[in-house]
């Protein structure tokens, strides 16, 4: 509680009041010299002056004035022995509160002093309250613009930069920045440095725990600092390099989300110099905005830059999946064409095992057509030897030229034995009858081979197995006689929808196998019977038998138990390949030392578009 | 003589056509449709030369071929073969050790030729082979002469080319002793 200032003259009167005050509770002070009052009431925590209006030096109107320019909120009551109205309204225009009239009366006085003090304190109270008003007023407006920032701009630093404007207009301060935490180094970097030295301020990079921001950093205090130069955790290594001054600074750590993000940093009170509590508290008030800003403004980052990234994987996404697709294309196609290679391999493979067997059968007819012709064409020129002398005869028996006829005769029987004519009208028959037989082998075995492998074929039709087994049987034959005697057991089947070309492939490859598997001389059993909608061609040999563990690597591409250059392991992984294309199956029962059964299922119709 | 020769073959066709080339050439001839057969053939007869095919059920005529480098070497062997591929070639010439190895169909002339170059070859052979043995039991005999006297073989002549006779030699063993005596240990 403040004290009680009296100023009279009259030391009667100083006394009293001061008794009467003193005795209700109240400090007092007091004063004869008006003058020397002043320097009191500068040293001393006033709350009330009782003034006394006539004093020599000078008159209480000359001291209201002079009081309130030590102190405005010190309540004056005045004391005045002539109470005149004019002189009351004068002292309250002036400055004083209220007045007591001289004599002083005890009540008049307490109950003046005890007013003009409650006044006082609301007076206080009232200016107090303003104030907070104000600075409330004041946060808003700074929160008013902090979100119009934070909503008008999401690019960080952008932000920062209107943030840091505010902060620094806001609290008055000569520098602003914020650093942040640069995550991979531990450090803190200047994001925002607004002042005079700001952009210099740039280039540095805060190490955990160093200067003030480095502690506020490690510890997730804020400090407020009045007077740098006291304080030891300052790093003046900054101001070295700028120049720059700094007197008093506030730091406050940035969370987000329970973590450190960053500092913000105020310098230098405008003015004043110094920071205070206050300026503390709305840096605080305002770094929890500041925090949610960067949270948003680095949430939003990352969006965009997803965003970003969103919008162009769709862009690419397109042209890659149109490539990969191309890609895959283009595979397929290879594969295809490697698959169609094979097969023609393959094929030509087959037929090259054959290509022997009908080879030899074609040139055999051929060999002996071609040299019975010339043998022919002897035997013709000893025809006409003969046919000669014959004439001959006949010329002399027209002449009736008995001697010449018996010379002729003679000469005629001799070119007849000479060219051993009963032989050659006997050997000419065989020799024709040979040949027309040559050429039907010729023309039969070409046949076979067009049944085979003719191109009209190629196509999708309901084509007789039989015919198609009989055909391939014929190509084969060649290779099969000398092996193995074939017997067909035909059932009575429909014809089946099928490739015919690519069924004698398969079949080819199972009769030649068949007979390799015969060692020396064997049986080959061709068998075929129907049975719900579906076809079975069975082909069995007397041979040695597939072992158990070939059994399972038989219809492997590349497998092959023949020695090199024999076969191509490719022959079964095509059949399979082609009687499942069909929509059939092929299966294999083998015992070994006792031969072995393919069995081929076929659908009578194939069911695929 | 007719020279013999031998043809074998699983088809009668090719058979015929062949006694048909060969019918006006002096060969008597043989034909044989298996290899068995032919070895049977040969058994009994000289057979001069033979003629195969090489795929044959049974017996192949690289295998029949080789039987009759064994048992006849003197026989010469042809391969007349309508296809056969790169072992069966190899073989015929090691393992048949084929004179001449033909492909069907076959050019008739130069078939002809080919047998009578072969035989004669053959004729030669056996001509050179009669020769040498003569030529070797000759050199024995005069190995003999000159372990009895020695210098019998340098005839000494006198300067107007006339044979110099010895006379001291008279009283040795006469020639026809020597020729006997040689005669008996060859």
């Amino acid at each position: 509680m403040g004290k009680i200032l009296v100023i009279d003259d009259d030391e009667l009167i100083r006394t009293l009041v001061g008794d009467i005050l003193t005795d209700s509770g109240y400090e007092v002070i007091t004063a004869g010299d008006p003058l020397a009052s002043l320097e009191k009431l500068k040293k001393e925590d006033v709350e009330v002056v009782l003034l006394d209006i006539i004093m020599p030096v000078a008159s209480g109107f000359e001291m209201i004035p002079r009081i309130r320019e030590v102190n405005p909120d010190i309540a004056i009551i005045i004391m005045t022995g002539y109470s005149s109205v004019d002189s009351v309204v004068k002292a309250i225009r002036l400055g004083a509160y209220d007045y007591i009239r001289k004599p002083v009366h005890e009540g008049e006085l307490r109950h003046a002093v005890d007013k003009a003090i409650e006044r006082q304190r609301l007076h206080l109270e009232n200016r107090s309250l303003l104030e907070k008003l104000e600075e409330r007023i004041r946060r808003l407006e700074l929160f008013e613009k902090l979100s119009k920032a934070i909503s008008s701009t999401l690019d960080l630093n952008m932000l920062l930069e209107k943030i840091m404007d505010i902060t620094k207009s806001v609290i008055a301060a000569e520098a602003c920045s914020t650093l942040l935490l640069d995550e991979e180094t531990g450090e803190l970097f200047f994001t925002v440095a607004l002042g005079e030295k700001g952009e210099e301020v740039k280039e540095f990079r805060i190490k955990p725990g160093q200067g003030i921001a480095g502690w506020v950093l490690e510890h997730g205090e804020p400090l407020l600092i009045e007077d740098l130069k006291k304080d030891g955790r300052f790093y003046s290594g900054v101001d070295t390099k700028t120049g720059f001054e700094s007197k008093s600074m506030i730091a406050v750590p940035l969370f987000v989300k329970d973590k450190v993000v960053g500092v913000i940093e105020v310098i230098n009170k405008v003015e004043r110099g110094h920071f205070d509590q206050a300026d503390l508290d709305t840096l605080k008030t305002m770094t929890g905005q500041i925090a949610v800003a960067i949270d948003n403004a680095r949430m939003t980052e990352a969006l965009k830059i997803s965003r970003a990234q969103i919008d162009e994987y769709s862009k690419n996404l397109e042209s890659m999946v149109a490539k990969r697709t191309a890609q895959l294309e283009k595979a397929h196609k290879e594969v295809k064409e490697a698959q169609a290679q094979l097969m023609q391999t393959e094929k030509l493979s087959s037929l090259g095992q054959l290509a022997a067997g009908v080879a030899h059968e074609i040139n055999n007819p051929i060999g002996f057509i071609q040299s019975n012709l010339k043998t022919l064409e002897e035997y013709i020129r000893d025809f006409m030897r003969v046919v000669d002398k014959s004439e001959a005869v006949v010329d002399a028996l027209k002449k009736k030229d008995r001697n010449g006829l018996s010379r002729r005769l003679n000469e005629l029987e001799k070119v007849r034995k000479d060219v051993g004519f009963d032989f050659l009208t006997e050997d000419i028959e065989k020799l024709i009858a040979e040949s027309q037989e040559g050429t039907l082998r010729v023309y039969r075995i070409v046949r076979d081979l067009r049944d085979f492998s003719r191109a009209d074929d190629a196509e999708r039709k309901f084509f007789d197995i039989h015919r198609s087994l009989d055909s391939t049987l014929n190509i084969v034959w060649n290779e099969l006689k000398y092996k193995a005697e074939v017997e067909k057991i035909y059932g009575d089947i429909p014809e089946v929808e099928c490739f015919p070309t690519q069924l004698n492939q398969v079949f080819m490859n199972l009769f030649v196998n068949a007979a390799h598997a015969i060692k020396e001389r064997g049986k080959i059993t061709v068998k075929t019977y129907a049975e719900k909608e579906k076809v079975f061609i069975e082909v069995s040999d007397t041979g040695m038998g597939i072992p158990e563990e070939n059994l399972k690597k038989l219809f492997d591409p590349f497998f092959t138990t023949k020695e090199p250059g024999k076969g191509t392991g490719l022959g079964l992984a095509i059949s399979y390949n082609i009687i499942q294309k069909h929509k059939g199956y092929i299966r294999v029962k083998s015992e070994v030392g006792k031969g072995t059964t393919f069995t081929i299922a076929l659908p009578v119709k194939m069911d695929i578009p | 003589m007719k020279q013999p020769v031998l043809f074998v073959d699983d088809e009668r066709s090719i058979l015929n056509s062949l006694v048909r080339l060969f019918r006006n050439e002096d060969y008597e001839i043989f034909t044989a449709t298996s290899g068995a057969e032919a070895l049977k053939i040969i058994e009994k007869n000289e057979i001069a030369l033979v003629i195969s095919d090489h795929r044959m059920p049974e017996m192949s005529g690289v295998e029949f071929l080789s039987h009759v480098v064994e048992t006849s070497p003197d026989t010469i062997r042809i391969m007349l073969t309508g296809y056969a591929d790169l072992k069966a070639s190899i073989d015929a010439i090691n393992k048949g050790e084929v004179y001449r190895f033909i492909t069907k169909p076959w050019n008739d002339e130069e078939l002809r030729l080919t047998v009578r170059q072969s035989l004669e070859y053959r004729n030669i052979k056996l001509e050179n082979r009669k020769l040498t043995r003569t030529v070797k039991r000759q050199t024995q005999i005069l190995k003999k002469l000159e372990e009895h006297h020695p210098g019998i073989s340098d005839v000494s002549r006198s300067e107007d080319g006339s044979i110099v006779i010895d006379e001291d030699a008279w009283d040795d063993p006469t020639l026809d002793d020597i020729l006997n005596k040689a005669g008996s240990e060859t």
